[in-house]
């Protein structure tokens, strides 16, 4: 980001952490600014989705209304996103899987509503799977016991398609200022007398003077910058490929393409997200020299390696990656029916049987697929093609701010969504954690506002950071780890992980919870009387399997069993909150 | 030698503990002779089954001595010699027990190879651990018994002041008419002035309780317009457009949030510099327009007929001179049907123990000499005192009919217990603070021993 490095008579930290150093170090004091000034209380530097979240949740936040004014401040051309209207069938390949703590949150700021449902798709299953041992774990909203099984785990759906509805949800609030097309050229500190509150400066000239400055500006954040926060994290050696996958419909007698698939690939995870019953949205991790010769290639050879990395041994792949990459390296990268023929070569050699799903190597069409393969259902549909102009890649990173608040120097600022963390794409958590800042933030300075708090005091703003810390920490920790198992070869490492996914497989109670802590319940559940849900239904699976006992004798088990079940429940009930808003 | 200890689990006395592990322990050649095993397990037994009947039967013979305990759980000897000699016993016995008990622990934990099994080695863990703490806390109440001056010992830095410890109750009763600013006091916020709005700093504790005391004023005011018009009363208007008064207002802390909150606040202080501080920080928020600040003690502010609505004195009490001068002002600064709030400490060990010994001494988040223990006031002491406390009337009957003009009321009914003032007229609540969540949380109403530390007061003028 080009930054202007001085202005006026007034400190300045030019938006780079080196130069903010050498200037600390030999500022002179000077007295109160010069510029006029606007004066906001509430200044957020980003309109990518955590930011235009916050920036809604609070405008439709009766008392955060009321006390104090909120401008957004984005560089960008919003109205772009504002009139975004793909041609039918068309999809954009930047995808996002919301949670239902975070679709239940954007429903109560009233945000949901102006996003298009037609264009989202409820993920009903998932299937994941280890790419050497091939064990298996399904999670499906039937049996996770959710209120309502049909609304799916979580729901996909394009990430412009959530900006624009939170852009359309903006347009009605109107005490929201939003700046856009509008650089922050920099972020000074106010005189020390003036108590010392930012000043960002917008290069159209404008000043606006924050009570509290929230940096939702995403990885490169000036806002961190300024607030000298120091961030930890490294790189994958891995790079995203996006893309928007187009496949033939699911048949008669499959379910309806609401199952997100993903494998684990030792060089990362490949994943399938469905959009429309005929297109998909890929996510495919993998080191950096494999995604460059797979995006230089033809888009058909990718779409037939796509089909290809969630059907065939990893050995087998790993011969195709580097008979495309020595291709290229020649100057004759490989044509869409020699991979097709180097794919059905290996099939052949694996013993796979041509009508098996497993088979991609001849592209079946729906009419004379008649009835399935049985395992139709374990990997995703076919790709036929993909959309044009949408391949992409992107670098994974992972990183994590020391702290959320900005102190001393820094102080009256705070950072939500990539500008506080950034995590591996695997999980689908990057957004929703985001979405989680937006809502913990909100909730904190309708507080402090309550109580007559400055919102841009450390003590009014310590509760977030206390909640949301920790919280992305252990997430951002165990999709680490989750990463780094599964990028391993290693025999003993492959038995124990794949153990672990099978037994997992069979508990029920385990996955509910894994899914709830991933945040497939709707609305944020008192933590306790969700627990308490869950051993009502370990004490049903109890109940059950004692219902074998029940016929032979007695019956008394099943009896303490549904006791037992009973008061669990009783106490859930009475431990759930009677609604958060 | 393994049956040995196992045979007697089931006593629980640590000489016996010990005779256990000894047992446990020794080779198997060197026999103990069975007679000095069974005298060791019975001695202690026997001298606490006499010491318990020697008791029992004083007391049936001279019952004149014997008093139920204040909350009558156990009764007590009194005016004997018999409660020293018994504390002597068990000060003797306590430390003895002690002493058992580390040999105990020392053993187990030297030949924790040869205890069989981890299960008995933690029941033994879990029952050194008990008896440790029963002998400390009985040394620790008989020595308190044997020597009563100890208490005063502990706070000897404090001993200047402790005539006050004895004076206060009278102090409070009395209206002396002294000024109640304390010179050192002032000169102590004064050298921290500079660190009221650190909050990370010496003040932290005071920030995050501020939301707390807020929300307990919101609550009142609340509670107060709901018992006038009804639970159908319009939307509260809370503190917007009342006069409030902070005294003792520091950085301003609070003084802000009420303005904030709409309230014509003002905010006096006696120290110049915390006014000045005060007054810099409010000038950087333009949202503080009804914020004043002014450096004079409260008892000034009595010379104009100015009066407000709520009046406020967080944390101050325990830091001035005469408490009863002070808060006979503060009375006196409030509106009939106004309200004043107070938040002070108590008196009580545990206060002392938190707020001096581990946050002044120990943990040093708090400058030491902030606080006085014998400033410290109990909430039993405010409530009487305003069971006492009566507004002067202000000279508008006419003589001659002063003999059928009644007395203005007493702040609180003077026939409720001290403990449970009655809801409408006045509510003592503790404070607690939760140091993993770094937050301070209001507790609920009668909680046990809430207010044994930071409390908060609520007392409202009455109408006439």
């Amino acid at each position: 980001m080009a930054l202007a490095p001085t202005l006026g008579t007034s400190r300045t930290y030019c938006l780079n952490a080196r130069s903010v150093r050498a200037i600390l170090s030999s500022r002179a004091f000077s007295t109160a600014h010069s510029e006029p000034h606007e004066e906001c209380d509430v200044v957020i530097v980003g309109g990518g989705p955590a930011g235009l979240t916050l920036a809604s949740a609070l405008g439709s936040s009766r008392i955060a209304r009321q006390k104090v004014r909120v401008t957004l401040v984005e560089g960008g051309d919003l109205s772009k996103v504002r009139h975004w209207s793909p041609p039918p069938g068309t999809y954009s390949n930047r995808v996002v899987s919301l949670t239902n703590t975070s679709q239940s949150f954007l429903k109560a700021i009233g945000a949901w509503s102006h996003v298009d449902t037609h264009r989202t798709v409820p993920v009903e299953e998932m299937q994941v799977w280890d790419g050497v041992s091939d064990a298996r774990i399904t999670f499906s909203a039937s049996e996770i016991g959710l209120e309502k099984p049909h609304e799916g785990m979580a729901r996909l759906t394009e990430i412009l398609n959530l900006q624009r509805g939170l852009l359309r949800h903006l347009e009605e609030l109107p005490d929201v200022q939003l700046i856009e097309k509008t650089k922050v050229k920099s972020i000074l500190r106010d005189a020390e007398e003036q108590g010392g509150w930012p000043l960002v400066h917008l290069d159209n000239g404008r000043v606006l003077r924050a009570r509290l400055l929230i940096g939702a500006d995403g990885f490169n954040s000036p806002v961190r910058s300024y607030a000298q926060i120091p961030s930890f994290g490294w790189s994958y050696d891995t790079q995203g490929i996006v893309a928007t996958m187009v496949h033939p419909p699911r048949g008669a007698f499959q379910g309806p393409n609401t199952t997100a698939y993903q494998r684990f690939l030792p060089t990362g995870p490949i994943a399938f997200l469905p959009l429309s019953p005929t297109v998909s949205s890929l996510v495919w991790s993998t080191r950096p020299h494999i995604a460059s010769a797979l995006t230089a290639s033809d888009p058909a050879v990718l779409a037939s390696m796509i089909n290809a990395a969630f059907r065939l041994p990893e050995l087998s792949l790993r011969y195709l990656y580097n008979r495309i990459i020595e291709a290229q390296a020649h100057g004759t990268p490989l044509t869409h029916s020699e991979v097709q023929q180097e794919i059905l070569w290996r099939e052949q050699s694996h013993a796979i049987d041509p009508n098996s799903a497993y088979a991609s190597a001849t592209i079946k069409t729906i009419e004379d697929a008649g009835v399935p393969a049985t395992d139709s259902e374990s990997v995703p549909p076919l790709v036929t093609s993909l959309q044009p102009g949408t391949v992409a890649t992107f670098p994974l990173r992972f990183n994590h701010t020391e702290s959320y608040i900005g102190e001393g120097q820094g102080s009256r600022t705070v950072l939500v969504g990539d500008a506080a963390h950034t995590v591996h794409p695997l999980a689908g958590q990057g957004l929703n954690m985001g979405l989680a800042d937006a809502e913990c933030l909100t909730r904190c300075i309708e507080n402090a506002l309550e109580h007559g708090g400055d919102v841009g005091s450390y003590t009014a703003l310590l509760p977030y950071a206390q909640e949301r810390y920790l919280e992305n920490h252990t997430l951002m920790g165990a999709i680490d780890k989750l990463h780094k198992l599964y990028t391993t070869t290693f025999e003993p490492v492959v038995w124990a992980r794949s153990v672990g996914v099978e037994v997992l497989n069979e508990f029920d109670s385990v996955k509910a919870a894994l899914m709830m802590m991933a945040g497939a319940r709707d609305h944020k559940v008192d933590k306790t009387a969700a627990g308490w849900n869950l051993a009502a239904k370990g004490v049903e699976g109890l109940a059950a399997s004692v219902g074998a006992a029940k016929l032979l004798g007695g019956g008394i088990g099943g009896m303490m069993g549904a006791g037992l079940q009973g008061l669990l429940k009783a106490t859930s009930t009475k431990t759930r909150p009677n609604g958060t808003r | 030698m393994v049956h040995a200890s196992e045979d007697h689990a089931l006593n629980a006395s640590p000489a016996q503990l010990m005779l256990n592990v000894l047992l446990a322990l020794r080779t198997a050649d060197k026999k103990r002779s069975s007679f000095t095993s069974a005298a060791l397990v019975v001695i202690p037994w026997v001298m606490w089954a006499a010491v318990f009947v020697g008791v029992l039967v004083f007391g049936l013979r001279h019952s004149e001595f014997v008093q139920i305990s204040p909350n009558g759980t156990f009764c007590i000897l009194v005016n004997t010699a018999l409660p020293k000699l018994t504390s002597v016993w068990a000060t003797i016995a306590s430390i003895v027990l002690v002493t058992e008990e580390v040999i105990v622990a020392v053993l187990l934990y030297r030949n924790r190879e040869v205890f069989p099994g981890f299960g008995q080695s933690k029941t033994m863990a879990i029952r050194v651990g008990i008896f440790t703490a029963v002998g400390l806390g009985a040394i620790a109440s008989c020595s308190k018994q044997l020597c009563p001056g100890l208490s005063q010992h502990v706070t000897r830095r404090n001993m200047r002041l402790s005539n006050l410890v004895r004076t206060l109750h009278r102090q409070l009763h009395s209206s002396a008419n002294h000024g109640t600013i304390n010179a050192e006091e002032i000169a102590h916020f004064s050298r921290l002035s500079s660190q009221w709005w650190d909050e990370q700093g010496e003040f932290a504790y005071l920030h995050r309780m501020n939301p707390v005391r807020v929300q307990f004023i919101q609550d009142k005011l609340l509670e107060v317009s709901r018992e006038h018009e009804g639970e159908e009363a319009p939307p509260t208007r809370g503190l917007r457009g009342l006069d409030v008064l902070d005294v003792g207002c520091g950085g301003g802390l609070l003084s802000e949030s009420l303005a904030r909150l709409g309230a014509n606040t003002l905010g006096i202080d006696a120290s110049e510099s915390n006014v000045k501080i005060a007054k810099l920080h409010s000038s950087a928020d333009p949202r503080l327009e009804h914020l004043s600040y002014l450096n004079a003690p409260a008892e000034s502010l009595l010379e104009s007929s100015k009066r407000y609505d709520v009046v406020c004195s967080m944390e101050v009490l325990e830091h001035v001179d005469n408490p009863a001068t002070f808060l006979s002002t503060c009375a006196e600064l409030v509106k009939p049907g106004g309200h004043l709030f107070l938040s002070t400490i108590a008196r009580t060990p545990l206060a002392y123990f938190l707020t001096i010994f581990l946050a002044e001494d120990i943990l040093r988040k708090v400058s030491r000499g902030t606080h006085t223990y014998s400033k410290f006031i109990k909430p039993t002491e405010l409530v009487s005192f305003f069971q006492k406390h009566r507004s002067p009337s202000d000279g508008t009957v006419d003589p001659q009919y002063l003999e059928h003009a009644t007395l203005p009321k007493p702040w609180i009914s003077p026939q409720a217990s001290p403990a449970f003032p009655p809801r409408v007229e006045a509510e003592v609540r503790g404070l607690i603070y939760h140091p993993l969540r770094a937050k301070w949380h209001l507790a609920p109403r009668d909680a046990w021993a809430a207010t044994d530390c930071n409390y908060i007061f609520w007392v409202r003028k009455p109408f006439q």
